[in-house]
């Protein structure tokens, strides 16, 4: 059966618009069946439902920023985490700590030596108002073949849990402490401190 | 007929919420992770040992005060009333010592100011330490080896007609990376 539908166009599924919008004076032929051609609202309730609908999701994206039109968070490295050079081994044990903010120190017989020292940098990048939650990991190894050392109280320069400041990029820096025994081996060691952001 | 129409808007109210449902379940528990390497580098501790002891040879005390000095490239000179010969001079020498550690690394030295080199109830006092490493090597770094030489000179203090004898005494030095 052919009807003649009389200023309303069926435009295609829309979020907002789930029963698409009103072009002015258009007509468009459309094909319905027997009976159901009264199952449009009135312009009104329309309107009403549309808003409410709208309303919504607005409502929804306000409580949780990131959930309809923002890119996820991201989280890149911008700085390693550097301990320098220290004394260890040979009977001298003790501990070397990177704060946050880069400063060095260092406890019982690990002398520290003149070099240089970073603490970890990232940057958290999303929608501005977004929440984030950062994950340090509470110890990671630090190895020159078979010896080992290991850092433990990592800490970061922000808090773990907040917003994205408006900008929507958020940088920090991660410290820690790495423990050096007194038989530890004079090298280079190496590990990975991973941060996770969500 | 209104019936249906609350209920066709309800269904749609309801995708949306299902919408943001699944949006929440996409993006806010998708963790997004990051690695920063680290390094540390340890180094064997400094060491310092001594290989040979501070000798200012013989010399003649005179009426009148001076000094005995003894160079890092181990030679005698004398001041003020004091005096000496070249066999007496030949027997001066620096005290020498090994210092090794992390190569290229810096270290400082410190020694006392002043000390004391006693015989029974007489005395000399030395001051003026002085200090040198070998072939062309910096003070207080140690080169690609890690190991250095260290020479230390000093000067000795005579009074007028000090009492002739052996005259002895230590003086600490120390090395500490810097």
């Amino acid at each position: 059966m052919q009807v003649q539908a009389r200023g309303w166009q069926r435009a295609p599924p829309c979020l907002f618009f789930p029963y698409g919008f009103k072009g002015p004076g258009m007509t468009q032929t459309v094909a319905v069946r027997p009976g159901k051609g009264s199952t449009r609202m009135s312009g009104q309730r329309r309107a009403l439902w549309r808003g409410i609908c709208v309303a919504s999701l607005l409502a929804a994206q306000s409580a949780w920023p990131p959930l309809l039109w923002s890119a996820p968070l991201a989280v890149v490295k911008t700085q390693d985490l550097l301990f320098g050079k220290f004394v260890g081994g040979s009977g001298y044990s003790g501990s070397v700590t990177v704060d946050p903010q880069g400063g060095r120190s260092s406890s019982g017989g690990a002398q520290l030596l003149t070099s240089s020292c970073t603490a970890a940098g990232f940057t958290i990048t999303g929608a501005a108002g977004s929440a984030y939650a950062l994950s340090l990991p509470t110890a990671f190894t630090m190895s020159a073949g078979a010896d080992q050392m290991v850092v433990t109280a990592l800490t970061a320069s922000i808090p773990v849990t907040g917003v994205l400041p408006a900008g929507g990029s958020l940088t920090f820096t991660v410290g820690g402490t790495l423990t050096v025994n007194g038989t530890q081996r004079n090298s280079s060691y190496r590990g990975n401190l991973d941060v996770s952001v969500k | 007929m209104k019936r249906i129409t609350v209920l066709r808007n309800l269904m749609v109210l309801a995708g949306c919420a299902a919408l943001v449902c699944a949006a929440d379940v996409g993006e806010s528990h998708a963790a997004t992770t990051a690695t920063a390497s680290s390094t540390g580098y340890v180094v064997q501790p400094l060491s310092i040992a001594k290989t040979a002891d501070l000798n200012f040879g013989k010399f003649i005390a005179g009426a009148s005060l001076g000094t005995v000095v003894v160079s890092t490239g181990n030679a005698q000179s004398v001041t003020g009333g004091v005096s000496t010969t070249t066999a007496f001079a030949a027997s001066a020498a620096a005290a020498t010592f090994t210092v090794q550690g992390e190569p290229l690394a810096t270290y400082a030295i410190s020694y006392p100011n002043t000390s004391v080199l006693a015989n029974g109830g007489n005395s000399l006092t030395l001051d003026t330490f002085t200090t040198a490493v070998g072939n062309g090597e910096t003070v207080g770094t140690l080169p690609a080896g890690g190991t250095q030489t260290l020479t230390i000179g000093a000067t000795a203090h005579v009074a007028a007609g000090q009492l002739a004898g052996t005259y002895s005494g230590t003086f600490d030095v120390m090395v500490n990376y810097n």
